[in-house]
């Protein structure tokens, strides 16, 4: 169902449509704009990146020289691992061959993972065996040198003749 | 584009032109701008003739040219232009009866905004339907409805004789 109203409209339209002016070959201009419109549509991107780039370039390079540290400053020390005291109890060690007493750990003798040297093949994987520490010597009396395992002739202890 | 496109292109321009016109002419009330629009939609389909020449191009350019004339830019545009030109001229009075009347309309017609004006081309001289006019604009329904309420209460509103029109039928 139509209104009076609608109908107007509708008959309004209608005879506006007929007064529609008659146009010849509108493809050459409508070419000749899709053209101009692609070739701004190139420009505008390129301006567009090109600016980009612009103010880009100097923001990055202001944060890539701001997270780089100064070469003259100086730097905290790395940390290093804490080294064996003499109250500290040794770490374990594998047994030591020979009658010698393990001596106080020293670094170079300390177990680790160390890294292979360098031009050596690594080998399979086996234990790091500390290097031979030095005899110690057993305390013995003064002036007399015994060789190890035999009995003194002087007891300790005993009473020296007078 | 290679010549078969081509002479498609200009075989499709040359065959629907006037018809296409007819609507650009309805959509815009003025022959400058309605020359201007169907280029405008045109220039916009070349690009896409390879793609289109096999499914629907004048459904494309239909939409381009509904799209072109409620988009802001065309609308900054125009309101630029109208301030030159003098398109709101009066309608004289016509003895004859029902002539003012449709001068009338034309002249109220002018008067809407663009928005509104491509929505009574559509309902009432495309005689599409609600969902299909949404389809064509890339609205919604509730927006078709409520422009062409207000399209239509603005026509009452420009036309001061309507009332006789309802009184006469």
């Amino acid at each position: 169902m139509t209104s009076p109203l609608e109908d107007l409209i509708r008959t309004t339209l209608t005879d506006l449509a007929e007064e529609a002016p008659t146009v010849q070959d509108q493809l050459q201009p409508a070419e000749r704009r899709a053209r101009t419109r692609r070739r701004a549509t190139v420009t505008m991107g390129a301006v567009g990146t090109l600016a980009a780039v612009l103010i880009a370039a100097p923001l990055a390079v202001a944060q890539t020289s701001s997270e780089t540290p100064q070469p003259a400053a100086p730097t905290a020390p790395p940390p290093r691992p804490a080294e064996p005291t003499s109250e500290a109890t040794p770490a374990p060690r594998p047994p030591l061959p020979g009658p010698a007493t393990p001596a106080a750990p020293r670094p170079a003798a300390t177990p680790s993972p160390a890294a292979p040297a360098p031009g050596k093949p690594s080998g399979p994987a086996r234990p790091a065996r500390p290097a031979p520490t030095p005899p110690t010597a057993v305390p013995s009396p003064v002036g007399t040198e015994v060789p190890p395992g035999r009995p003194s002739p002087v007891p300790p202890g005993s009473p020296s003749p007078r | 584009m290679d010549e078969d496109d081509r002479a498609r292109l200009a075989e499709f321009v040359a065959s629907r032109t006037p018809a296409l016109m007819r609507v650009a002419y309805l959509l815009t009330g003025d022959r400058h701008a309605a020359e201007d629009l169907f280029q405008s939609a045109l220039a916009r389909t070349i690009p896409r003739w390879r793609t289109l020449r096999n499914a629907d191009p004048e459904g494309y350019l239909r939409t381009v040219m509904y799209r072109e004339q409620v988009s802001w830019w065309r609308r900054l545009r125009r309101y630029r232009e109208s301030l030159l030109t003098g398109a709101h001229e009066v309608p004289a009075a016509d003895p004859s009866g029902g002539t003012d009347l449709r001068l009338a309309m034309r002249a109220a017609l002018r008067h809407l905004p663009p928005a509104q004006r491509t929505v009574v081309v559509l309902r009432y001289y495309e005689d599409l339907t609600e969902t299909q006019v949404a389809q064509a604009l890339g609205c919604s329904v509730g927006t078709v409805r409520s422009r062409t309420h207000r399209a239509v209460a603005r026509l009452r509103q420009l036309l001061p004789d309507v009332e006789l029109l309802e009184v006469r039928r």
